[in-house]
Parts: structure tokens; C-alpha cells; sequence
């Protein structure tokens, strides 16, 4: 865990900080509108219950519904999830200042009026004032709250500690999923404390810095928003994880080479397909590297006519130019897909290279099996059915733990993706899948209509790809950057020019 | 009770005014005028209607019909703010806004019209000087450190501070126990006494308005039973009614006279008899003649030197 923590200091403190910036610009904005709103309203009794109805039923939305209507109008990162996370914010705003300022003795307001004090002394002397403990309860309540829905931001490439959270999931990471729960949770904890301490500045202080922070950071997000909208440039994006990231920065190698004037943007780590899917249709991103399988199971899922990786890609592109009019390139040579691997004594005294081969002698070995692929129909399932597998002994164990037992010969048999940088790691050997059983995952570069019409150049650009990188290719480089912690971008350029892909 | 001749004379006068409440008439066609000057009280029991038409007169409340005029302009007339600094207010509850200092708080109106602050802390020290409260020691203070009679001290510095032409004070009072409530009686008797500022007091306190009252006007049910001079009405009563509520009240002085003025001891040891705070002076007088010492209220020991010294201030 301490080593993790070092290795990757840099990324950890640039996401914390991204974290940091989106609690405190979604709270301050919410706390502008929400703070206004009820001093508007504190007069009219009828309307502001109108209105804490409102922004109670607000929260009830669910965080991935707002986001995903959103992507239309303000596309991905970090303004629709701003957007998503004022919007929970504003409840508990509105309603502590409401309270706080509906709440005062009557007698209080009644010497108000009747020493004639001006309608700004009464507010910002008096009222204000007198609400301000609530008030400052419902702030620190928001940004606890807000720290928290933050790491949803990582869904749409809006990065944060959320990143984590998503690449621990999905990898079945433990330490980075609790590298980024613990730090959120210490940030909601510093930040309560925060404002506790703010709570005791005066009214007027508190509303210039508030307005002071507010125009910084609007400023801030509003010129990267607009960065975004230039037409001219092309945004590429991928999924969370190494993989995507060294595809996208090899797209934007080849295009730049061949096309120096070309402006290229990453935006790495989405941490929801559907979201980017959401966003290629919205022109918000224009290219991303997209598996066949994945667009035929999970995009627009249907029957496979084949499990002929070729006919699948054609299958895939089809589906995707009818339905969106989008261009999918050539594929990559290598897959992505479930296999089972053994250890390499076990294959040398085995004599396994297929699962053909695996079949004849499963009934002396045993396997470990991680819960997802033994339940799954396309996975252990049907595999067993398909090739007559008939293992000794199966256990169901977290991911991480299956590389111990078969370390200490408790298991000869796993399952992995064969890009898996453990593959390396572990000195496995991927079993070939001879009945072709699993569908093939090829990846390749997923393009909009938009991009096809501007820069429609890039294409000869993008094809360099096709029919390359192996999957032992794809597993060292996911090594070198998982494991090794380089740099995406630089394993990416040494491909390319160890391929003569880049002068 | 038509004052139109003396109008320059009034410094409020009331003009046939009404006012209902859900259906209910609080107001009855009331007509009223008290004089620059004067300290004028207006009792009646709860629900008599005494707080609205003190209200009626900064505008907290506004008249159904009818006119108000201060110091001959019609408040109808004229801007709310304007008039509002020109008559202090005191609230049953002090209302000091617990955000603010002492000097905060006695400062807001001298603040609305722009006081400087160097004068207004200047005009703030001599006003606490001349409640008893010590400006070194209370001006930054916070509502909170301070007691009740303290508070409403500081509620009667702010409603003085803008020199005000009329304060309106509401049950100021009676909220407070019998002891702090005779030394603000006191008080306020000598404030008026030194600035002739015009007093109008609303109470519910019989005993209280015989005291402090240059006129009373009697309210019951939304309508004046009679207005006049202490001993008129307590000798003339106007009806039953009145006679019922004066019964047995007289402006004498009570026990907790005495003990506001700090005629007491605190030494409390061995046996003595115990009286009450609202026992009247003959009372204890008579049980001086046998006793040494008499125990007021538990804890106030009153002596016959301290009787003797009470009875030659006053």
C-alpha cells in the first residue's frame, strides 16, 4: 500500500487536487444560488416551501441519470459534473438558510422595523448574520456530500479521486479503491473542519471571498469549456486503465506525425462505456478505441453470426454505421477477451497450448476462478460444455488471490484477460482458445461522423494500426505501465518507433 | 378627548382609528392625545388592545381607519424610516440582537441616520453612565453576558440614543423580577424627569402605572374606559370596571422598594421572621417594632437601621 502510495504520488496528488477544486467550485456555486434564492424567498412563505420541495426532489434523481442527460447539452469532464454535483448541493443549502432566516425571534425582527433600519443594514447586519450558524451547517453538510458524489465525476472523464475508486473495481484492486475512499473520506473530514473554523469570519468577509474564489474558478472552467467547444481540434478519449490510455496516446502520435498542424486532446479515464458512447454521439469526443465484442454485447447487443473475428468486426461496423453513421477502423491484431492460462511448468509437464489440449487432462487439475467468469454463461459455463472440461477442483476467489494459489500449487488453472499485464507478471501461459468458444474483443479506432468530415485525413493515419500489435505486445506494454509505472505516452513512442510506425 | 384646538401640543394624538384581527375588532374607534412631555401609560389587561394602538403609532401596525398625527404630521404622510427614527422603542423582551455588542446595539439607529462613530460611542458611554452600566466594562460586551434588568438597560439606552422626540415602550417591565423592575422604575422616572422626552408605556400592571404615570388611559376590550391623573382615577373611578381594576392598588411604596434602593443586609444568620416582596412598608414596620431583623424573600435581611435610613431618603 505504502509503495503504491509512492509510486504514484504525482498521480494520486493531481487527482486529489482535481477533487479538491470540484468540491469547493460545485459547493460555491450552489451556495450563490442557493443562499440568494432564500433570502428571495424568506418574505414568501408559500413559494419557498414550494422550493424546498424542489430541491428535495432533486436529490432523489440519481447521480448517473443527471449525468447521462447531460452529456447532450454540456458534454464530458468537469462541467457536467460540476453541473450534477451543484445540483445536489443546493438542498441542503437552501434549506438550512431558509431555516436560518425564517427562524429568527420575531421579537428580533420586530426591533428591526421599528428602529427603521434600511432593507441592506437589516439583511446583511441582522438576518444574515443570525443565520449564519445555520447556514454554515448546511455548507458543511453539502461538501461532505459533495466530496463524496464527486468520485462520480470519474464516469465521464471528469477525473478526481473517483478514478480510483473505478480503476479498483474494475481491476479488482483493493489498495486503489481504498487509496481513493480513505482520502475522500479524510477530505470531507478536513474540509467539515474547514468550515467550521470559516464559520466565525463576518458576513462581509465572507461574501468576497466567496464571489473572489467563485469568478477564479467559473473563469477557470469556463475557458477550459471553452477549450473544448473549438471545433478545430480532435479529442480523443478511452476507458479507464493503461490500455486505452497507450492506444490514444499512439493515435495521437501517428496523427501528429503525419499532420503536424492538427491539434490533438486526450481525454483519458472514462470510467462508463455507455457515457463515452454518449459523448462520440454528442461530437464531445470525436475518436476512441472500442472492442468488437464489446459493441455487439453491450452497445447494441444481438446474436453473433460467428465467432470469426473477422466476420465480427464486419458485424460491429455495420451496426455501427447504420445506427450513428460512425466509422470504425481496421482492428488491432491482438484481443481482449477471457482465456484460461496455466503456469509454465504446468504446461511444459502438461504439454498444454490449447484448451483442446487442457481438456484431456482436466480432471487432474484444479482451478481458481474469479467469481464473474464462473457464473457467466459466456464464461466458465459454456466453456465447459464446449470443450468437455472436467476439472479436479474449482475455487471462487478475488482476482489477487488466484496468482497465490497457483504460486503455491494449490491450483494449476486460472482465468485472465489476454492482455492481462499478470500474464507477464506471473509467468503465465494463455491457453489458445482453438474452438474459437469465447467472442472475439478486437480493438479499433471507433470514429464520428463529424471527424470523418473534417479531418478525414486521419484515417490513413489510424490504419497504421491495423493488423498489429500482438497480444504479447499488448501485455508487455500494459506491464510496463501498470507494473513498471511508465509513462503511457512513452511506451507508446517506443512502439511505434520499434515498429517503424514513426520516423 | 377631540384635542383638535391644542394640536402644537400634542405630541401624538390619535384620530378615530380602528383596528380588526380576523373578524375581531382590537381597535374600537379610539381617540387619544398625549402631550410633549408627558409620561403617558396605557393599561389594561391582555387582549385590552393597548400593545396595537402603541403599535399603531411607529406604523408596526397600521390603522384600519382613522389618523394618526406625531407632533401634528400625519404618519401617514410621511416616509416610515423617517419617522421611526424619531421615536424610540422598547420591547418586553429587550430584543438586543445577540450578533451585536452593547455599543452595536445601542448604536443601530444613531447608525441609520449616520452618526458618526466616534460620537455615537461618545453619546453611548454618557446614556450607560447614566443607566448604571459601566461603558468601560459593558460597551463590547455581547447581550448574552448580561442579565435581564442589564439587557433592558441597554434596550432603553438604544431607544435614547437618537434623542428621540417620543419612546414608545411596551410592557418593558415585565419580564423582570420585582427588584431589577422597581430600579428600572426608578430609572425610567429619572430619564424622564432629566430629557421631558414624551413617554408612552403600555402595562398591564395596575401598581405599575399609579407609579410611573403623568395620565393613565384605561383600556378594556378595544376602547378607553377613562384617562387621567393617578389619583383621579384611583378616587374617581370612571365606572365599575375601572374601580375593579384599581381595587386595593395604591402607588404606595411595597417592601421591594426598599430593596431596590439597597436598604438590606446580606448576612443572613440566626432565626427571623419572613415576609414577601410585595408586603407593604406598615407591614414591616410593625414587625420591626418586636423583631430586630426581618427576612425579605429568603435572602434580603432588612434591619430597623435599614428601614430608618429608607424611610429618611424618601
Amino acid at each position: 500500500m505504502l509503495k503504491l502510495l509512492q509510486e504514484q504520488q504525482q498521480t494520486i496528488i493531481s487527482a486529489l487536487g482535481h477533487h479538491i477544486f470540484l468540491s469547493i467550485i460545485s459547493v460555491s456555486i450552489a451556495a450563490l444560488i442557493a443562499i440568494p434564492l432564500a433570502i428571495l424567498l424568506m418574505n414568501h412563505r408559500r413559494i419557498g416551501e414550494i422550493m424546498l420541495q424542489v430541491t428535495g426532489i432533486v436529490q432523489t434523481i440519481p447521480s448517473l441519470a443527471i449525468l447521462g442527460l447531460l452529456i447532450p447539452f454540456v458534454g464530458i469532464g468537469t462541467v457536467p459534473a460540476v453541473i450534477a454535483l451543484v445540483l445536489y448541493a443546493l438542498m441542503p443549502i437552501f434549506q438550512n438558510t431558509y431555516a436560518g432566516l425564517t427562524q429568527i425571534d420575531s421579537e428580533l425582527l420586530e426591533a428591526s422595523e421599528a428602529f427603521g433600519l434600511s432593507w441592506s443594514y437589516k439583511l446583511f447586519k441582522i438576518r444574515l448574520p443570525l443565520a449564519l450558524p445555520l447556514i454554515f451547517s448546511g455548507l458543511r453538510i453539502a461538501m461532505v456530500m459533495v466530496i463524496g458524489t464527486a468520485t462520480l465525476a470519474a464516469l465521464i472523464g471528469g477525473g478526481g479521486l473517483g478514478t480510483f475508486i473505478m480503476q479498483g473495481i474494475q481491476n479488482n484492486d483493493n489498495q486503489q479503491l481504498l487509496i481513493g475512499a480513505t482520502l475522500s473520506a479524510l477530505l470531507a473530514i478536513i474540509f467539515s473542519i474547514c468550515l467550521q473554523a470559516l464559520s466565525h469570519l463576518s458576513v462581509k468577509k465572507l461574501t468576497v471571498g466567496l464571489v473572489t474564489f467563485l469568478t477564479l474558478g467559473i473563469g477557470l472552467m469556463g475557458y477550459q469549456f471553452y477549450q473544448t467547444q473549438q471545433n478545430n481540434k480532435i479529442v480523443i478519449a478511452g476507458k479507464l486503465g493503461s490500455e486505452p490510455e497507450i492506444l490514444m496516446n499512439m493515435y495521437q502520435e501517428l496523427i501528429q506525425a503525419d499532420h503536424p498542424e492538427i491539434e490533438v486532446e486526450l481525454k483519458p479515464n472514462f470510467g462508463n462505456t455507455s457515457f463515452l458512447y454518449r459523448a462520440l454521439q454528442n461530437d464531445q469526443v470525436d475518436v476512441y478505441p472500442e472492442f468488437t465484442g464489446t459493441v455487439l454485447q453491450n452497445l447494441y447487443p444481438q446474436k453473433l453470426k460467428s465467432h470469426e473475428p473477422a466476420e465480427v468486426y464486419t458485424q460491429a461496423k455495420q451496426v455501427l454505421q447504420a445506427k450513428d453513421g460512425f466509422t470504425y477502423l481496421e482492428p488491432m491484431a491482438y484481443e481482449n477477451r477471457y482465456a484460461l492460462a496455466v503456469d509454465q511448468e504446468t504446461a511444459k509437464t502438461y504439454h498444454l497450448k490449447t484448451i483442446s489440449d487442457l481438456a484431456k487432462v482436466s480432471s487432474e487439475l484444479s482451478a481458481a476462478f474469479d467469481n464473474d467468469f464462473y457464473t457467466q454463461a459466456d464464461g466458465f459455463g459454456g466453456l465447459k460444455q464446449a470443450y468437455g472440461l472436467d476439472l479436479k477442483d474449482i475455487k471462487r476467489v478475488e482476482p489477487s488471490l488466484r496468482y497465490e494459489a497457483l504460486k503455491n500449487n494449490q491450483v494449476q488453472v486460472t482465468d485472465v484477460y489476454t492482455t492481462d499485464p499478470q500474464i507477464k507478471a506471473q509467468h503465465l501461459v494463455v491457453l489458445t482458445d482453438d474452438k474459437q468458444f469465447f467472442p472475439p474483443y478486437q480493438g479499433a479506432p471507433l470514429l464520428n461522423a463529424r471527424v470523418m468530415q473534417t479531418h478525414p485525413e486521419i484515417v490513413a493515419s489510424l490504419n497504421k494500426l491495423a493488423g498489429k500489435i500482438s497480444a504479447e505486445d499488448m501485455v508487455d506494454m500494459n506491464y510496463q505501465v501498470t507494473i513498471e509505472h511508465k509513462k503511457a505516452h512513452t511506451v507508446a513512442k517506443n512502439y511505434l518507433k520499434e515498429k517503424k510506425l514513426l520516423p | 378627548m377631540t384635542a383638535n384646538k391644542h394640536e402644537d401640543k400634542n405630541a401624538v394624538k390619535l384620530h378615530h382609528v380602528k383596528k380588526t384581527y380576523d373578524q375581531e375588532v382590537v381597535v374600537k374607534d379610539l381617540s387619544l392625545a398625549v402631550d410633549v412631555g408627558e409620561f403617558f401609560v396605557l393599561v389594561g389587561a391582555s387582549g385590552s388592545g393597548k400593545t396595537t394602538t402603541l403599535k399603531m403609532i411607529n406604523r408596526l401596525v397600521q390603522p384600519e381607519s382613522g389618523q394618526v398625527f406625531v407632533q401634528g404630521t400625519d404618519i401617514a404622510q410621511q416616509p416610515l424610516n423617517d419617522l421611526r427614527h424619531r421615536i424610540g422603542y422598547v420591547l418586553q423582551s429587550s430584543a438586543l440582537f445577540p450578533n451585536m455588542t452593547v455599543f452595536e446595539n445601542a448604536a443601530v439607529t444613531l447608525n441609520a441616520v449616520g452618526v458618526s462613530n466616534k460620537q455615537a460611542q461618545q453619546r453611548i458611554e454618557t446614556l450607560l453612565t447614566e443607566v448604571g452600566l459601566d461603558p468601560e466594562r459593558y460597551l463590547n460586551r455581547y447581550p448574552d453576558a448580561l442579565s435581564g434588568g442589564e439587557k433592558q438597560r441597554v434596550g432603553i439606552v438604544r431607544a435614547l440614543a437618537a434623542e428621540p422626540d417620543l419612546i414608545l415602550m411596551d410592557e418593558p417591565f415585565s419580564a423582570l423580577d420585582p427588584i431589577s423592575r422597581k430600579q428600572l422604575q426608578n430609572l425610567i422616572s429619572e430619564i424622564h424627569q432629566r430629557y421631558q422626552t414624551t413617554i408612552i408605556f403600555v402595562t398591564h400592571d395596575m401598581n405599575e402605572a399609579l407609579r410611573l404615570g403623568d395620565r393613565i388611559a384605561v383600556m378594556h376590550a378595544g376602547e378607553l374606559l377613562q384617562v387621567g391623573r393617578p389619583e383621579q382615577i384611583v378616587q374617581h373611578p370612571a365606572n365599575s370596571e375601572v374601580r375593579a381594576l384599581f381595587e386595593g392598588q395604591t402607588n404606595a411604596a411595597s417592601i421591594a422598594d426598599l430593596v431596590a434602593q439597597g436598604y438590606y443586609q446580606v448576612e443572613q444568620q440566626g432565626e427571623y421572621q419572613a415576609l414577601e416582596l410585595d408586603a407593604t412598608l406598615s407591614t414591616l414596620a410593625q414587625m420591626l417594632v418586636t423583631d430586630s431583623a426581618v427576612l425579605v424573600d429568603r435572602q434580603y435581611l432588612i434591619t430597623v437601621d435599614d428601614y430608618l435610613r429608607y424611610m429618611a431618603q424618601n
